[in-house]
């Protein structure tokens, strides 16, 4: 066969899938840019030619999106500062260290990796009644502290990884010289595994940005974060759909730019990690 | 260090779990503790009524309870597993191949963009499908009616509402297929190709004989993890019609969930989530023996 052709057919079929694939954001997009009650018309319109702001003159003065975002950002400050100060030195010892022990940690920790998001919805009962006991309900920083110690296994696990990778010379040089292990870990390694520390921040962004199961079983109406106020928003009946979907799309696009710019560094762990549940 | 076997290396020392310590405890405080707790509830009475109270301790009647309770979600989820698994698996090879494929043009562009399922928050994605899948204004209604079909009760038929489920879940989950199998692909040695091709294999035979054995692995792996994903499957039902309509496609979690946060049957739903951890813990653990056998 004529390679030119084939090579025209395939790229237009990867293109139509492509598409197709695209739709859905295109769709919200233009359902954030019409008025409300053209959504119900039954002719099909790809370009909107009553297009209006209306949807996001509400989203800026009269929704609850600035109490959410703040509340979003309340739990992920959390999340990040308790993740990290916990897994960089657990990691460090996975990495460098030999203790018993060890082997049995890590492998747990990859199966779980790959289990989390069920999991947490498996120990909810026990975690929702534990919480009520201890009067931690409805509170942001305990939330915060589980999505922590959800994200421990991948954490550690991908951490772990990465310092095995960056040469051991510097650290064995360090010791030599009478450095401590905290020395070292402060002053040797954290410097060069800034790029793996990088990529570790942007999956806890990322994972914690679109958290909603725990979000929304933990959390009372005025503490909702972004996820669980977006799924609200869509729950009652009266919310109009130019609405939500013009905060849907203030709350996704930063997200999945950031992921978009980062895919390169990304894609080895994400398919190392399979971080979607 | 393994340079020197015998001197004993500064690193073997116990000062190590004192680095593993903080995590480790958050970890077993948040997740492995809730863990055993969820037995304890599953043992009780507890309920919406009596939780703030000591709920009574009932033995194993929950799980007599389970007997009748367990085999419709089980049956719903196996289900799915059976119908979402082949198709998430068959897109993601279709996809990877025609992405190895050296006819396709513009890959840069249409790579990332093919991975953009993967980058944009799942639930969001959930959401615009639900406003899609809509009887009413959703697109893919005024589409059929536009080209003469009968529009479709997507969400509020039992059969539908499933097919929904796995229309969105494939969408959620080719891109991490896709690239695993790619990057499998990548290691496939370009030679293999020129002297199947020498041999005159067409590219089925290549595709089956060259590329699939050595491909086998990881695709077995992303299979396993795809399949894990789809036992556990939460966010999808839920978000799109609550495992509905009534209560015909709750498949094991979304039952759990509901048994617990709707219904406030926190003991029997605690049952109900220890036999979907049993039941899961005795698969992978019945996975990593089998690959042990094999290798």
């Amino acid at each position: 066969m004529n390679a030119k052709i084939l090579s025209a057919i395939l790229t237009g079929f990867v293109s139509l899938i492509v598409i197709a694939e695209l739709f859905p954001l295109y769709w919200i997009v233009s359902a954030s840019l019409r008025p409300y009650g053209t959504l119900y018309t039954t002719e099909v319109r790809l370009i909107p030619t009553d297009a209006t702001l209306d949807a996001f003159q509400w989203l800026l003065f009269e929704s609850k999106f600035f109490i959410w975002l703040k509340n979003s950002l309340i739990v992920y400050a959390v999340t990040l500062f308790t993740c990290l100060a916990t897994t960089i030195p657990a990691s460090y010892a996975l990495s460098r260290f030999q203790f018993s022990g060890k082997n049995v940690l890590l492998s747990s920790y990859f199966v779980l990796s790959q289990v989390m998001t069920g999991m947490s919805v498996i120990g909810l009962i026990a975690l929702y009644t534990l919480l009520l006991k201890l009067k931690l309900m409805n509170s942001l920083i305990a939330l915060g502290v589980i999505y922590a110690a959800s994200l421990v296994p991948f954490t550690s696990w991908y951490l772990k990884g990465y310092f095995d990778s960056l040469p051991r010379d510097f650290d064995e040089a360090a010791l030599m010289d009478g450095a401590s292990f905290f020395q070292n870990l402060r002053h040797v390694i954290l410097p060069i595994a800034k790029p793996g520390i990088a990529v570790t921040i942007i999956l806890i962004t990322v994972t914690t940005w679109s958290e909603w199961v725990l979000a929304s079983t933990l959390l009372g109406s005025e503490n909702f974060t972004l996820p669980v106020g977006l799924v609200s928003l869509q729950a009652r009946w009266e919310t109009p759909w130019n609405r939500f979907a013009a905060m849907s799309i203030l709350y996704a696009v930063p997200i999945i730019a950031v992921f978009i710019i980062a895919q390169r560094y990304l894609k080895a762990g994400l398919t190392l990690g399979g971080i979607k549940g | 260090m393994t340079l020197h076997p015998k001197i004993e290396s500064p690193w073997r020392t116990r000062k190590a779990y004192w680095y593993v310590f903080p995590s480790l405890f958050l970890f077993f405080f948040f997740f492995l503790y809730p863990m055993v707790y969820t037995v304890y509830i599953s043992l009780t009475n507890a309920s919406f009524f009596n939780i703030m109270k000591e709920p009574a301790f009932v033995g194993l009647e929950n799980y007599e309870a389970l007997l009748s309770g367990f085999l419709y979600p089980l049956a719903r989820t196996v289900l799915f597993m059976l119908t979402s698994i082949p198709l998430k698996v068959l897109a993601g090879i279709l996809l990877a191949v025609l992405f190895t494929s050296t006819s396709l043009k513009a890959k840069r562009i249409l790579m990332p963009l093919a991975l953009v399922p993967w980058a944009a928050p799942w639930f969001f994605s959930v959401l615009i499908w639900r406003g899609m899948f809509n009887e009413d204004f959703g697109i893919i209604n005024r589409m059929l009616l536009s080209i003469g079909l009968p529009s479709v009760n997507w969400l509020n038929d039992v059969t539908n509402a499933f097919i929904a489920y796995n229309i969105v879940e494939v969408y959620l989950t080719y891109p991490f297929m896709m690239s695993v199998i790619f990057a499998a692909m990548q290691s496939v040695p370009l030679d293999l190709y020129e002297s199947a091709l020498m041999d005159g294999a067409g590219s089925w035979i290549r595709f089956r004989h060259v590329t699939l054995p050595l491909i086998k692995k990881p695709v077995f792996w992303a299979t396993i993890m795809t399949g894990i994903a789809s036992y556990l499957i939460y966010g999808v039902p839920f978000l799109l019609n609550r495992g509905g309509p009534a209560r015909e496609n709750e498949f094991l979690l979304v039952y759990g969930y509901k048994e617990a946060f709707d219904l406030g049957l926190y003991g029997y739903a605690a049952a109900f989530m220890m036999l979907v951890f049993i039941l899961l813990t005795i698969a992978i653990a019945f996975l990593r023996l089998t690959r042990m056998m094999e290798e």
